[in-house]
């Protein structure tokens, strides 16, 4: 029997650990706003709030959480606010 | 530290030039430890006057490789500050607790040549890189 250890799984738990973790998570509406902003692409957005695609990306994905200042430029630029685009994730929303 | 500049435009050209500038005062600094550490043995003998200057030298291209350091922090957006806070935490963490633990291998005789601290700036460097490489994984 050929022994087989998922050495991807075990790498992915090792970064893991050694991120650190936010305290809540947020819910986005990032992806939804830039298609109704006329299928803006991430790297149009990223260049108009100043960041890098790499941040929109990872906002959008709900790995990372703006700062306040991103959060409002972001809003800007997609004719919309803050409230519309984020909101903070409760225990209900996993009911 | 600032909140970064991102006016659309120029911000991009902006990083380069922060980037190049951070290599050429890492580049100095290489080059006058390189002068301070062997110019006494290979060019002025020992003497008191240019071993002071080359370390003031020294001195000054590291203060310059801070200040470009700093620039390129400021500008920088909001994820990669915290890919490089975390990158930075992690080394200084490791740094501590295993240069302390190398420097007691020696107090308690377990090894028996003197710790350099040439060691520890590779495990910093390691970890850094580490750190950075992980950040950028995790939030892609």
């Amino acid at each position: 029997m050929t022994e087989y250890v998922n050495f991807t799984f075990l790498y992915d738990k090792f970064i893991l650990h050694l991120s650190v973790k936010a305290t809540f998570n947020i819910q986005n509406k990032l992806k939804l706003y830039r298609v109704m902003a006329g299928n803006m692409t991430q790297q149009d957005l990223a260049e108009r709030v100043g960041t890098t695609r790499q941040t929109i990306v990872s906002i959008e994905k709900g790995r990372y959480s703006p700062s306040v200042g991103l959060a409002l430029q972001i809003a800007q630029a997609l004719n919309t606010t803050v409230d519309e685009l984020f909101k903070l994730e409760t225990g209900d929303d996993h009911a | 530290m600032n909140p970064p500049n991102t006016t659309p435009g120029n911000w991009t050209d902006r990083l380069k030039k922060n980037t190049i500038r951070l290599g050429y005062w890492t580049l100095a600094w290489v080059i006058t430890l390189a002068l301070a550490a062997f110019g006494p043995k290979f060019i002025w003998d020992y003497a008191t006057l240019p071993g002071v200057l080359a370390l003031l030298l020294n001195l000054a291209a590291g203060m310059g490789w801070i200040f470009a350091n700093k620039k390129n922090l400021s500008d920088l957006d909001d994820l990669q500050r915290k890919i490089q806070l975390e990158a930075t935490a992690l080394s200084l963490s490791v740094a501590v607790v295993a240069g302390l633990s190398y420097e007691l291998l020696e107090d308690i005789h377990l090894i028996s040549f003197q710790p350099q601290i040439s060691h520890l700036v590779i495990l910093i460097a390691a970890t850094y890189a580490i750190g950075l490489f992980t950040g950028n994984r995790r939030y892609q």
